[in-house]
């Protein structure tokens, strides 16, 4: 089933499509908080939260406004943007707070690739990793993001060219 | 909008950063001490390490030495 009508089933009152949703939702939007700031735990529980709040306004979700996945992802963003935020600030007071980098159990090419994207200014990494591993259409980027379209588009140029400039040394070593 | 991404030396190495999916079943709520716990368990930096980095092994003293020598600093003010 599609998401959509998932959301319709749960409307109606069928507690388990939300169930269904879950195991729909959670592996993407897990990925992308993972892949934003490589930190297993912190990618765990903010994809659970995203569900519960999802879970609390999706009775009176209005479809005609947009997908339930780019309206999950919406407030995935904006959750890991005000959790990262409290967490720079209270790093800034506790230094020794700082969590270890988790380049883990890698490959040398997952490993170069993870630094890059680590690399990249915070709003052309958002927008990379929704346009490249979510795939998702750039009206709904620019919905997540609460950009316009535009700026979604100028926005994976720059991040496009400055990952190309990041692995300049590796595409040369592989040629 | 995938078929932006026209390189395909990008996309391969954009291909290579995979993730292991946690199975994490739905909870309703979790409770605040849940999170602490998870939080607290979770993997920090030691801060002597960058010490031990510039210093060597006497990384292990001068930063200890540093942290004694501004408590009693605060504790003659």
């Amino acid at each position: 089933m599609e998401n959509e009508q998932l959301l319709e089933a749960y409307q109606a009152g069928d507690e388990l499509a939300f169930e269904q949703l879950y195991k729909e939702l959670f592996p993407s939007i897990y990925s992308f908080i993972f892949r934003y700031t490589l930190d297993e735990q912190l990618s765990a529980d903010l994809a659970q939260d995203t569900m519960i709040q999802l879970q609390q306004v999706l009775e009176h979700f209005d479809s005609s406004k947009g997908t339930v996945k780019s309206f999950s992802f919406q407030i995935a963003y904006r959750m890991m943007l005000n959790k990262l935020n409290r967490q720079k600030k209270w790093r800034s007071l506790l230094p020794f707070l700082v969590p270890k980098e988790q380049f883990k159990h890698t490959s040398d090419d997952k490993m170069t690739i993870q630094h890059a994207i680590q690399k990249l200014p915070d709003k052309q990494r958002a927008v990379v990793l929704l346009a490249y591993y979510e795939d998702l259409p750039q009206a709904q980027i620019a919905e997540i993001l609460q950009i316009k379209p535009g700026t979604v588009k100028s926005r994976l140029h720059t991040a496009m060219a400055t990952l190309r400039e990041l692995l300049k040394e590796e595409f040369q070593i592989e040629k | 909008m995938k078929n932006e991404f026209k390189d395909q030396d990008l996309k391969e190495y954009l291909d290579q950063f995979e993730v292991d999916i946690p199975k994490v079943p739905f909870k309703q709520k979790r409770s605040k001490w849940e999170r602490l716990i998870d939080y607290m368990l979770s993997p920090a930096e030691n801060p002597i390490e960058k010490w031990v980095e510039l210093f060597g092994l006497k990384g292990y003293i001068v930063l200890p030495s540093i942290l004694i020598l501004i408590v009693t600093l605060i504790q003659a003010i």
